[in-house]
């Protein structure tokens, strides 16, 4: 009797959780991403940019969402000086897209909206 | 449909499989040797088609068509095997389908069915508003399969050595990523719902290996009652949403030490248990753990029983080592830390009572504070006493020892590891817990008395005639 109480007690709980299961968002991330993967190459290595630095851990989920969604290509976070070809930008605020651009030495292929970016690297700064 | 079949047809090759390597042994009654071989034979399937996929992705040969050939192979070679061992299937006595002794055991089925019907469809709403798991999921066990799925050197990415994939875990065994890899690839795909369903197959699959190896042992009340408290288990249960290979790893532990325990009536076994050991080591490093431990316990008690469970460990233990040598070596920082730092978290008393405090803290949080599982266990425990079978008490006794050892060194890596400790001990140990529950719940409903008047006339029986274990 214990257990089945604590059964339907523990299904009202699941019932709430579930209106907000996906806190990070890894379901929309797959459409907001979909047009960057569509123009990418189907493997290989590919940059990462972003205006939320990945040692923070908004950063990291942004990061971890990005990278599940485009795989099998691997993401790299872009470094300073290092790396060229693709670049992939996802940005919490959107206005940050031109100042990170400059910053790495990328031009951009195109933007998609709601913060996704795809930029090219030519040449090292 | 491709997919579906890339997924379905391992487990029956692994069912046909398992009921040919059982076949002709003394499990009763006989559904529950019908239902033990069926959730053996899944996991086992599941293993070794993530082995093949692998060893095939290894080659350079995995194609969906070649899946197919793959999954068309297994199949034929676990009909082929249980067509050849038919005779020995028919020679099951009838006293196995003795009817249980406790007359309302068909109510306790039906309560149970109907607790976990409505369990079920709260964990299926939160897998369907999460598809794609937990945090853990798409960073590591999915993301590794979506490597292993893709295009031509794709899978090494999976394997990757770039210091910014550490935490994808590179150096992570692929039983879970590899299977999921298997069905993707084959489907053309990544849909969401292979991962899904292989979560709430290895929960299923774990009620029922729990439940038939208990209606075996201990008869059907025995089996109920804990799947009672497997019912009340509820941070256990949230696992099947996660798409994690905690839940996996529970099952490869339960099998192993299931068949040790069944091991007493048909030696066999053995080369099974070490088997499904050693598909725990093809899980999650823990498993490897785990299989070692579970060798030096059986090293302890019978030389002979340690050569045969070696027989059936070997093959993929080896490969397990092969992977580690020359695919994917450690780069856990676990591993990579110096002499000087071990030392000093070995010796920092906080740590020990930080670790003990979670300890206590997540055993609290494992189900709903007044239906917890532990506390159902003390009401039974008070209500049955304890009785441990003398004839099956070596090998509980090896089995809690590999059990022990196995959550001693899950607490010595915490001891040790040096990754922030509170971290660590929220993001993982409840999931550790999870691993060791079935296999735990297994052995303390085998100390636990058969209620008299519920204990099957098969059971009873065998219980005053104790016999050697493992000599054979």
């Amino acid at each position: 009797m214990l257990a089945l109480a604590g059964a339907l007690d523990y299904s009202q709980f699941l019932s709430e959780y579930s209106r907000s299961a996906d806190q990070f968002q890894i379901g929309a991330q797959q459409a907001r991403f979909r047009d960057a993967a569509a123009a990418l190459p189907a493997g290989g290595a590919v940059g990462y940019v972003s205006d939320v630095p990945v040692s923070d851990p908004q950063g990291q989920a942004m990061l971890g969402a990005a990278q599940y969604a485009l795989a099998p290509r691997i993401l790299a976070p872009l470094k300073r000086g290092k790396g060229t070809g693709w670049v992939v930008g996802s940005f919490a605020f959107p206005e940050e897209v031109r100042s990170v651009a400059a910053e790495y030495g990328l031009s951009t292929v195109s933007n998609y909206g709601n913060g996704i970016v795809l930029f090219r690297r030519e040449r090292l700064q | 449909m491709t997919g579906f079949l890339a997924f379905a047809v391992p487990l029956l090759a692994g069912w046909r499989l398992a009921a040919a390597a059982l076949a002709g042994r003394t499990i009763r009654p006989v559904w529950a040797a019908r239902v033990f071989e069926a959730a053996l034979g899944a996991g086992a399937g599941i293993a070794i088609s993530s082995i093949a996929f692998f060893l095939l992705t290894l080659g350079g040969a995995a194609s969906p068509a070649a899946i197919l050939v793959l999954d068309a192979a297994l199949l034929a070679a676990g009909l082929l095997a249980s067509w050849r061992t038919r005779g020995r299937r028919a020679a099951v006595p009838s006293e196995s389908a003795a009817p249980p002794a406790f007359r309302w055991n068909w109510l306790l089925a039906l309560a149970l069915a109907a607790g976990f019907a409505v369990v079920l469809y709260g964990l299926i709403s939160i897998s369907a508003a999460n598809p794609f798991g937990e945090w853990d999921a798409w960073s590591i066990w999915n993301l590794r399969a979506k490597f292993l799925a893709g295009p031509g050197d794709a899978w090494r990415s999976a394997l990757s050595a770039l210091p910014e994939k550490a935490g994808m875990h590179p150096d992570y065994p692929l039983l879970l990523s590899g299977f999921v890899a298997m069905v993707w690839k084959a489907a053309g795909d990544t849909a969401p719902w292979v991962p899904q369903l292989t979560g709430f197959l290895f929960l299923a699959l774990i009620l029922a290996l729990l439940g038939s190896a208990l209606a075996a042992l201990r008869g059907l009340t025995s089996a109920l009652l804990a799947g009672f408290v497997l019912l009340a288990s509820t941070s256990f249960l949230f696992q099947a949403t996660m798409q994690y290979a905690d839940l996996p790893l529970g099952f490869y532990y339960l099998a192993s030490i299931a068949l040790l325990l069944l091991a007493e009536s048909a030696p066999n076994c053995l080369a099974l248990s070490g088997a499904c050991a050693s598909f725990a080591a093809w899980t999650k490093n823990e498993g490897a753990a785990f299989a070692v431990f579970l060798t030096l316990a059986l090293l302890a008690v019978d030389r002979r029983a340690v050569r045969r469970y070696l027989t059936g460990a070997a093959p993929v233990l080896l490969l397990v080592v092969c992977f580690k040598v020359f695919l994917a070596p450690a780069s856990d920082p676990l591993f990579k830390q110096g002499a000087a730092g071990l030392a000093q978290r070995f010796a920092d008393p906080a740590r020990y009572v930080q670790i003990g405090k979670a300890l206590a803290v997540e055993a609290y949080h494992f189900g709903q504070p007044w239906s917890h599982p532990l506390l159902l266990l003390a009401i039974l425990a008070v209500a049955l006493r304890f009785r441990i079978d003398p004839a099956g008490a070596r090998g509980l006794r090896v089995a809690a020892t590999a059990l022990a050892l196995t959550f001693a060194a899950y607490c010595g890596v915490y001891v040790v590891t040096p990754s922030d400790l509170a971290w660590h001990l929220q993001t993982s140990l409840s999931r550790l817990y999870g691993q060791l529950w079935p296999s735990f719940l297994l052995l303390v409903f085998l100390t636990l008395d058969v209620p008299r008047a519920t204990a099957p006339a098969a059971v009873l029986k065998a219980q005053r005639k104790p016999k050697e274990r493992f000599r054979k």
